[in-house]
């Protein structure tokens, strides 16, 4: 894993922010690494205020931020030459051809105009409305402006990334092309992306890294690739019968794993350090236990997001 | 054949200056506007007041001229503060008009399709972004106004007889300072109607109405309470007793330029002028910094 992989992003230290009297983000605080992370919530958790507060678009009435180590207060101006932004709701320029309108960007972000321009085709190319490019945006399909606002956001070759629901209102192939297209962003190792979604396969396939928010609290920061790992020790076992020696599960647990009740006659079980799947078989014959299912069970996000949701 | 990679490429070449980048809105309004042709035959036509201003000079001055048109030199026009308080009004009615096409098309295109936070997400703050927007309204409207002016203040010191610029010394800066307020007022009342109504067709005829019936509402005012505090609302009014101010003539003599004034509209204060356009320039300055907002937030 490079550096910039492992450093913090993101550093959240007591941040809040209000609507009027309305808390929308209560003093969270937090660090994350990675080069691609989820934020995750239901609908008014406050993913977007997040980015937009790191942003500056928000005021802090407590608390701050470091984004690739500058304080967002302080800082802003550096901060925003490395920031790429794809906001959540339509974002063009009336009147203004997709070429045009990411050249302006760019150089508003700074690159000398000649560069701005090359850098525009290319960046359109990339996203794939190159035969498009000269077309004005407000003619565009939604697919196609959620692609603008994605070259706009990349023109300039940002360090990181902010991806605001990127994939609202796209069917199924334009999702595929945008989620492909961000995970090229991200395998590039040049950018880091911060994704917010309401949609876990969207995270999931995208992001190594995840914090979920809920009433504008953290509840749940964790490293996916991290979690991928432990999972390659879950199992899932459904068990019959025994000679009254005790379940299987009770067996494992007192071998020092860790278990927990699944759905049915399910079971979850984290397998201790030194045993392996054939311990388990050769446990439950020692007992005249049956092991009617034995399966991998991957923790999914699903799973962590749910439990992260009855927790809080 | 493919032009580029369709790989993802970082840009790490140098960055422009934060000047640079301020220039880059001016440079992008510039070519859309001067790609319109009605905007650009509203502009080229600004200049033909000047323009025979220029031929007036010249004819008024030229004595063989007027001695063959058997003309007597105390028939002419005076070129004096009244003939370019005139030229004033006139290039403020041109540069109300041009006011009326750009601004609308400076700021509406940008907030009613939400473009707004692509701009502040960048390093362009919102006072640099209105500062660009203004900028562009400021040199255009320069060049049909006090620019002209003082090229015929020029033409007109270089050939008359006498110490002509030393006894209308006061023309100059008169033209400048009374040129620059008119066109803050117009730039910032035209940007804030534009980000207030958003929708450009609505924006133009919002900023006519607000100009025609606050005059007119000015003007009921004056003569329902017999006063000249109604010219206050009437942003023309009040800019004619400022620019008569400072170039040094009586709004309430009447003389070959001066008769456009209303009798009472000619008597308001030069301290209450001021003070409307002052407070009409901080309303529409609170308006944008209303409006202009990368994320609107309902509390």
């Amino acid at each position: 894993m490079t550096e910039s992989a492992t450093a913090p992003v993101l550093e959240l230290e007591g941040l809040t922010v209000r609507y009027g009297r309305r808390e929308v983000l209560r003093g969270i605080s937090g660090s994350l690494a990675g080069r691609a992370i989820g934020l995750l919530g239901p609908n008014g958790a406050g993913k977007t205020t997040l980015i937009q507060t790191l942003l500056g678009f928000q005021k802090l009435v407590s608390g701050t931020a470091r984004l690739l180590g500058l304080d967002i207060r302080t800082e802003s101006a550096r901060l925003k030459e490395l920031v790429g932004y794809m906001p959540e709701n339509d974002a063009y320029i009336a009147g203004l051809s997709a070429v045009r309108m990411v050249t302006l960007m760019a150089e508003l972000s700074g690159l000398p105009p000649d560069a701005a321009l090359e850098r525009a085709h290319e960046t359109l190319f990339y996203v794939g409305l190159f035969e498009a490019r000269y077309r004005p945006l407000e003619s565009y399909s939604l697919g196609m402006k959620q692609l603008a606002k994605l070259a706009q956001a990349l023109v300039h070759g940002p360090r990181i990334v902010f991806l605001d629901e990127p994939t609202n209102g796209l069917d199924p192939p334009a999702r595929t092309r945008m989620i492909k297209l961000i995970r090229e962003v991200v395998a590039s190792g040049r950018v880091q992306v911060v994704l917010s979604s309401h949609l876990l396969r969207d995270v999931e396939e995208c992001c190594d890294s995840v914090l979920v928010l809920k009433d504008g609290r953290i509840v749940q920061s964790c490293n996916l690739e991290a979690e991928r790992r432990t999972n390659r020790r879950l199992l899932e076992i459904e068990t019959r019968g025994g000679n009254g020696s005790g379940s299987l599960v009770e067996l494992l647990a007192a071998r020092g794993c860790e278990c927990a009740p699944g759905r049915g006659r399910k079971s979850k079980v984290v397998l201790a350090e030194g045993l392996e799947i054939s311990d388990v078989y050769r446990l439950a014959a020692e007992h005249d236990i049956q092991i009617r299912h034995l399966a991998h069970k991957r923790d999914s996000l699903e799973d962590i997001f749910m439990a992260a949701m009855e927790a809080s | 054949m493919a032009v580029f990679d369709r790989r993802y490429r970082p840009w790490d070449g140098a960055r422009t200056s934060a000047f640079h980048r301020l220039l880059v809105l001016p440079r992008y309004a510039y070519r859309d506007l001067f790609a319109s042709r009605l905007f650009t035959g509203l502009y080229f036509g600004s200049f033909l007041p000047p323009l025979g201003c220029a031929v007036a000079i010249w004819a008024v001055n030229n004595a063989p001229l007027l001695a063959k048109l058997g003309i007597e030199t105390g028939d002419l026009l005076k070129i004096n503060a009244s003939f370019f308080l005139w030229l004033l009004g006139v290039q403020f009615v041109c540069a109300a008009a041009q006011t009326l096409v750009i601004a609308p098309a400076l700021v509406s295109p940008d907030l009613v399709n939400g473009a707004l936070p692509l701009y502040l997400s960048r390093p362009v703050s919102r006072a640099q972004y209105v500062a660009g927007k203004f900028a562009v309204l400021a040199v255009l409207l320069s060049t049909i106004t006090w620019v002209p002016g003082l090229l015929l203040f020029g033409l007109q010191s270089s050939v008359a007889s006498g110490p002509w610029a030393a006894s209308h010394l006061r023309i100059a800066p008169g033209l400048v300072i009374g040129s620059l307020l008119g066109i803050t007022v117009l730039s910032v009342l035209g940007l804030a109607v534009s980000a207030f109504v958003r929708r450009r067709a609505i924006a133009r005829g919002v900023f006519i109405g607000f100009l025609v019936i606050t005059a007119a509402i000015g003007e009921n005012l004056n003569h329902a309470l017999d006063t000249c505090y109604g010219s206050m609302l009437s942003v023309f009014v009040s800019m004619k007793v400022i620019c008569s101010w400072l170039l040094g003539w009586n709004p309430t003599r009447n003389d070959s330029f001066g008769d456009s004034f209303s009798d009472r509209g000619g008597h308001l204060p030069v301290s209450a002028a001021v003070l409307s356009l002052a407070f009409l320039i901080v309303c529409a300055l609170l308006l944008l910094r209303r409006r202009l907002r990368a994320v609107e937030v309902v509390s």
